[in-house]
């Protein structure tokens, strides 16, 4: 899912960044303080996420959780993974520093296509079936995504699209299964315990005095 | 703290966390990373390919590439990662493998861990010449030592060099072994790193909330500042 450096070319590495750069700015964008330690420790949950092997045959991939990240935190994805890859390219020579924004790019629009895709059903009460299912589809489709996207990129620095598309997500099915696992469960979960985390609004607007509080933990509806 | 104060109920509540817990305290540190490893053996680039865990990779396109971008060679690792190149040419040898799916290493064999009997680049200048002046240099001692005893022949160069060779291979083995172990040290994923960018992740957004509620209380201060103001004239 990482891209190493000296792959893009020159043009797709700049583009890719100004795209990453729009993106954080919309995730700033009126970011309220009160979510930030939020988006903080969404962005250590994706870091140490890739350090997670899924066995493949012979080889290995790593989970990406960036569809979990972005059910969270929508447009708060970007500054969230922004950090994130960062501190793994320091850390881990994990994707290189020279394509960071390529690599932003490709992990948080999947994410923010996921939150508008899945997450907006989570925004109102629902049963943990539900959670349990959109978290799913979420975590998958982040991978798919990423791994499209990458493609993509690979292909618009004068690759082949066909092969490394279906390597990479050849490589990601069985990441996919693991990351639907992991993500509908992690939904259900933060439901059960922790349900003004999905409900309140995460894409930087305020929430409105009068959507009133939220429900708490022990309504019915948790208990069903 | 409302996470702990009631009863769990289900196993989704203390179940789960487990369950992720020791899927992340089972699954051993590594990062998934194409590593290229290469050293010199006689004339021979011998070395392999692996992801970081250890996973070798096969049948990968391999290209050697010189000082100048020049393709000295194109090869593949071998069913077990492994290749072998016998250099022709005395000058940088840059091993660039790429898998294709955005996964790229480099390693850079330099001209002087080839042996010096190789002929030098010939267009290159700079190479070239370092080449040339360090090649003397190195074979001087040889025949010096070898004019004492009685005329330094050129067979006996010749002689006294694949001795060398020989006697000086396991010591080249051996040299290469420990690059490749540290390497291998360098390339781990430690849990101090981890520890370390999970406590910066936390940090930095502790740090922004606390900068932006700062901000907040400060212009709210001033709004009612302000209001007071008002109601006063």
């Amino acid at each position: 899912m990482h891209l190493a450096d000296g792959i893009l070319s020159a043009p797709v590495t700049v583009a890719s960044t100004a795209c990453a750069l729009a993106g954080i700015a919309r995730g700033l964008y009126r970011l309220e303080p009160e979510r930030v330690p939020q988006v903080g420790m969404m962005a250590a949950v994706f870091f140490v996420g890739s350090l997670i092997h899924v066995p493949v045959g012979v080889s290995s991939a790593h989970l990406v959780l960036n569809g979990l990240v972005g059910l969270f935190l929508g447009w708060a994805s970007f500054p969230a993974l922004t950090a994130a890859l960062l501190l793994q390219a320091i850390l881990f020579h994990f994707g290189g520093m020279v394509c960071l924004g390529a690599n932003v790019w490709n992990m948080a629009l999947p994410a923010v296509a996921g939150y508008y895709l899945f997450g907006c059903r989570l925004r109102r009460p629902v049963g943990r079936g539900m959670g349990f299912a959109m978290g799913a589809a979420a975590g998958a489709f982040g991978v798919f995504g990423s791994g499209v996207m990458m493609a993509l990129t690979l292909c618009a620095s004068g690759g082949e699209f066909l092969v490394p598309a279906a390597a990479v997500l050849a490589a990601h099915i069985p990441v996919m299964a693991v990351e639907a696992l992991v993500t509908g469960s992690a939904v259900s979960f933060v439901l059960q315990v922790r349900p003004e985390f999905l409900l309140s609004p995460s894409d930087g607007t305020p929430p409105r005095p009068e959507d009133g509080p939220h429900p708490p933990a022990d309504t019915p509806r948790n208990r069903s | 703290m409302a996470i702990w104060s009631r009863q769990p109920r289900t196993w989704r509540e203390v179940g789960f966390p487990a369950v992720l817990l020791l899927f992340i305290a089972a699954s051993p540190v590594r990062a998934h990373k194409l590593n290229l490893f290469a050293s010199v053996e006689g004339t021979e680039i011998v070395g392999y390919a692996y992801l970081s865990g250890g996973t070798r990779v096969r049948n990968t396109p391999l290209r050697l590439l010189g000082p100048d971008g020049r393709e000295l060679g194109n090869l593949r690792t071998d069913g077990e990662g492994a290749f072998r190149f016998t250099a022709r040419i005395r000058c940088d040898h840059m091993l660039v493998l790429d898998m294709g799916d955005g996964h790229r290493a480099e390693w850079l064999i330099e001209a002087a861990e080839l042996p010096p009997d190789l002929p030098p680049l010939g267009p290159v200048p700079e190479t070239a010449a370092v080449a040339r002046t360090t090649e003397p240099a190195r074979a001087e001692p040889g025949p010096s030592a070898g004019a004492a005893p009685g005329g330094a022949g050129y067979g006996q160069e010749e002689d006294l060099r694949r001795m060398l060779r020989e006697e000086l291979g396991p010591l080249q083995h051996q040299i290469g072994r420990y690059r490749e172990e540290v390497q291998a040290f360098q390339r781990q994923v430690r849990l101090h790193d981890v520890l370390g960018g999970v406590g910066m992740l936390l940090g930095a957004a502790g740090i922004s909330a606390y900068v932006l509620g700062r901000r907040r209380a400060g212009r709210s201060r001033q709004g009612d500042a302000a209001k007071g103001k008002q109601r006063e004239e």
